[in-house]
């Protein structure tokens, strides 16, 4: 009977690392599908409004300016960059190097966040503002930030993964052979920095 | 069927997908001929770097028409990509993968598009 | 919750199960077969609550003049919420439940891809659903299962609050279910089994689950966007404050008509199965019914706007038109694979049988109907009427409900190692058939008359035949009983089933009822076509298969001799 719980533990339980991966790659993938449907969504909606009120977008253009969230964008491409070359890293058999590129990618990830909350700031102080208040800027504010919060949510919680990585890492459950929770955590991360580039774009830009 | 074994789909496509990272771990590059000293990584971020001042020059120079939104648009987009394909491994990762995410995008647009098209239309 | 006994199987060489204990299915489990009849147990009793629901309803209309209920909101709530269960605490998760426990023991996997994330998906159900019945008491959950703003946004009280959570949980439980299946499907598969060896309830779970992942995301942001106007101020779906009112109608529309697919897809697996089993011949058109699963699927996804003709530009009705025409089509291919199955075949009308020839019949009924509502004219007269109150539930109720009795029938053997007594599942069926039919057929009849769904107060030219519909829904409440009866009864009672006892090819009867926690012993042998009936091979294949699990089917339902080479149907 015992043998049989034991058995039941690994069927249920454990696979080889490769089919692991190959598992939970696929259903990363699958995941992303459904983020892809929900931004899509959100960013239509802005559009659908920016495309219609275009002297309102560009009222808050001249507010916000582009400095900030033009530092943002380099913060984050390179957090992915970080992201990816701690992979590259791991693969190579470096488990220090892989620590040390997560965390490069968490602390950039935390400074994209608490720039956006000052860009949050300043907006609201323009008047900008999530509610209805009774003029044009809140209903653009309350397009704008259901995108831009909504992403920031999702690097926040990227950021908590990285180190959650890290800390995995440290216990040093990574190898050059087994690194699926690490590139899983990659695609999930480079997909909110893909979110970012076209948020960017058409939000900021357009 | 008399194959039957006790493999599964995966760990087939596991073997597959084994022998296919090399490039990743170059430390050179080489991009139109020439070899650069830097893993492709860096290369696709340098890349990265330079289309986002791209888009930013036109936005701030240039003003907002058909031209230059069309440029910012196909811009973001090769940024995109070029995430999806280098970052995101797709380049050398089962191409099914690319319909998770070329699939809801399509029905995403179509949403978009249609949204888009109601306001015009007068509701 | 159900307790299964497993039954003592004959034959010494195989491991005696576990013998699992109703506390079992009460805790946390990775094993799919113990989250299998745990979604199905907790779908049961939503299934009872809607139904209750329901029967208030019906009550209700007994007169023209609201006098169960306190007002018309009270009513109000009370059909929002009899909807929203039915469709998402009852249908999904039980068509979920079959998936889970049937999908890997159909491809001989030994679990799903993510165990884990199976058992975490279900456990989100239960919170849902118990917010989902808060909200009805709370207060005022009184837009429908449809939730258009701005009733769903000015006028509803906090239960409309809860409702959006509840349904972002159930949300959340079914894309992680969906991705579950998708990667099991595509990745489990014993090498050699191709995508085409696959039995059609794998298809039609794949199809579903592809429809979930990409169509149900568009409900959570539009259910984020709902709470946001809710609890923020935000106007969204406020025109008065620069927000767009047909924006929720888009894009919950953009969901939910896929999720109509997500309801009934799986019900087409499962009568795919049925049968051919029961009819011993192999599926007619194969290939056709799998794609047709696909093209459903996709084509699904361009006809949202169909639910709008009365609330769109005129402009964009006739395309909308078009592509709901269209979508008849793969269904009328699977309907007429169907027939051709049954065609010829050695019809053996079990109680399973039976229901999925009812399921045939009526989900007919219901397509046609559903073919009338997608043509504008029409649409624009029968516009919110019963109409549509009984197209929907000849679709649901005469497709999927009478598609999971059927399964009930047929797997309950697999589940818990007994048959469920025959003789009750006739008398069942009996009651159940017409009296559905009687309870919503009329409702066509009342609808084009002009009498309007989600009414408490009617006009009193219509009380006779609200009377002759409430009498039959009634009998069709009380029919339920009989299922939930026997499925008690049968569980300590009833007749063991064996391993395998409709004498089916695919590989979930490859084992011993109920399956061990590993579900096989060694790996099964796959034949080489899940619907290949009526060959020799087929029939050496499950004489060895008995042979395996020393039991053979009771003689009673499957006499050998009625399905031996010779006699079987082979057109």
């Amino acid at each position: 009977m015992a043998a049989i719980e034991h058995q039941v533990e690994h069927e249920h339980g454990h696979a080889s690392p490769a089919v692991r991966l190959e598992n939970l790659k696929f259903a990363t993938w699958l995941y992303l599908a459904s983020e892809v449907v929900i931004f899509t969504v959100l960013i239509a909606t802005y559009v659908v409004f920016s495309l219609n009120n275009r002297e309102v977008v560009h009222e808050v253009h001249e507010k916000s300016g582009i400095v900030l969230v033009a530092l943002n964008t380099f913060i984050l491409l390179s957090s992915s960059w970080a992201m990816v070359m701690g992979l590259r890293q791991l693969k190579l058999g470096n488990r220090q190097g892989l620590i040390t590129w997560i965390g490069r990618t968490a602390l950039l990830g935390t400074v994209f966040v608490a720039l956006q909350y000052v860009e949050y700031r300043t907006l609201s102080d323009a008047g900008v503002v999530l509610f209805y208040t009774g003029g044009e800027l809140s209903e653009f504010g309350m397009r704008f930030y259901a995108p831009t919060a909504f992403h920031g949510a999702h690097v926040i919680v990227g950021v908590l993964w990285a180190l959650f990585i890290i800390w995995n890492a440290r216990r040093g459950n990574y190898s050059a052979e087994n690194y699926a929770g690490v590139e899983v955590f990659g695609l999930y991360w480079h997909f909110v920095d893909v979110v970012w580039i076209f948020l960017f774009t058409f939000i900021y830009l357009i | 069927m008399t194959d039957m074994s006790t493999t599964t789909q995966a760990e087939e496509l596991a073997q597959e997908a084994h022998d296919s990272h090399s490039a990743d771990h170059s430390d050179k590059t080489v991009l139109f001929g020439t070899t650069i000293n830097a893993p492709v990584y860096t290369v696709v971020f340098g890349a990265l770097g330079a289309l986002t001042l791209f888009e930013l020059l036109i936005a701030e120079l240039f003003p907002r028409n058909f031209l230059t939104t069309g440029l910012l648009v196909i811009a973001s987009i090769i940024k995109a990509v070029l995430v999806v394909l280098f970052y995101m491994h797709l380049k050398d990762d089962n191409p099914l993968y690319a319909l998770a995410l070329v699939v809801p995008l399509g029905i995403g647009l179509i949403a978009a598009f249609f949204l888009l098209a109601v306001p015009v239309t007068g509701y | 919750m159900a307790a299964v006994t497993a039954p003592t199987l004959p034959g010494a060489a195989i491991e005696q199960p576990k013998r699992l204990r109703v506390s079992d299915y009460l805790r946390w489990s990775v094993d799919h077969k113990i989250i299998g009849v745990q979604y199905m147990a907790t779908a049961l009793f939503f299934f009872i609550f809607g139904g209750a629901l329901a029967m208030l309803i019906r009550w209700e209309l007994l007169t023209p003049a609201i006098d169960l209920m306190a007002d018309g909101q009270a009513y109000n709530s009370l059909f929002s919420i009899h909807g929203t269960v039915m469709i998402f605490l009852w249908i999904i998760p039980m068509m979920a439940g079959f998936a889970n426990y049937l999908v890997p023991l159909m491809l001989g996997a030994k679990d799903m891809a993510f165990p884990w994330l199976n058992a975490f998906a279900f456990w989100l159900i239960p919170p849902a659903g118990i917010m989902m019945i808060l909200g009805y008491f709370v207060g005022q959950t009184e837009a429908g299962w449809t939730s258009y703003p701005p009733l769903s946004t000015l006028f509803s009280g906090d239960g409309q609050t809860l409702w959006a959570l509840s349904l972002h949980l159930l949300g959340v439980s079914s894309i992680l279910g969906a991705i579950n299946f998708i990667v099991t499907i595509r990745n489990m598969r014993p090498a050699g089994m191709g995508y085409f060896q696959m039995p059609l309830f794998v298809w039609a779970m794949l199809a579903t689950s592809i429809i979930i992942v990409m169509a149900t995301p568009f409900l959570a942001g539009a259910l984020t966007l709902l709470i946001l106007d809710r609890v923020a101020g935000t106007a969204f779906f406020n025109p008065a404050q620069g927000g767009d009112v047909l924006l929720w109608q888009n894009i919950f529309w953009f969901y939910s008509h896929p999720a109509v697919y997500i309801m009934v897809l799986p019900a087409f697996g499962i009568i795919s199965e049925l049968l051919s089993v029961h009819s011993r011949k192999p599926v007619f058109g194969y290939r056709a019914i799998a794609l047709s699963s696909m093209a459903i699927a996709l084509v699904g996804f361009t006809v949202w706007a169909h639910h709008m003709f009365t609330s769109l530009t005129p402009e964009l009705r006739i395309p909308f038109m078009i592509t709901s025409m269209i979508i008849a089509v793969p269904t009328g291919i699977k309907v007429f694979s169907w027939l051709g199955t049954i065609w010829g075949g050695k019809i053996h009308f079990t109680s399973a049988m039976l229901f999925a020839l009812g399921f045939l019949s009526m989900f007919v009924i219901g397509g046609i109907s559903g073919v009338m509502l997608g043509s504008v004219p029409f649409d624009i007269h029968v516009h919110d009427t019963y109409f549509v109150v009984s197209h929907l539930h000849f679709v649901l109720f005469g497709g999927s409900v009478l598609a999971v009795y059927g399964a009930i029938y047929h797997w309950f053997p697999k589940i818990t190692g007994r048959m469920l007594d025959e003789r009750l599942g006739k008398i069942h069926f009996w009651i159940t058939y017409p009296a559905f039919f009687l309870t919503f057929f009329p409702m066509h009849l009342a609808g084009m008359l002009g009498m309007p769904r989600r009414v408490a107060q009617y006009a009193p030219e219509f009380q006779t035949l609200n009377v002759f519909i409430s009498i039959a829904a009634f009998v069709l409440g009380i029919s339920t009983f009989i299922l939930l009866y026997n499925m008690v009864h049968s569980l300590f009672y009833g007749e063991k089933a064996g391993a395998n006892p409709w004498r089916a090819l695919t590989l979930e009867w490859a084992t011993s009822s109920p399956p061990p926690s590993t579900n096989f012993i060694g790996d099964p042998v796959p034949f080489p076509n899940p619907y290949g009936y009526g060959t020799e091979a087929a029939y050496n294949y499950v004489e060895s298969q008995n042979k395996k699990y020393g039991t053979v089917n009771p003689s009673d339902y499957e006499p050998v001799e009625k399905i031996g080479p010779l006699s079987a149907g082979t057109e």
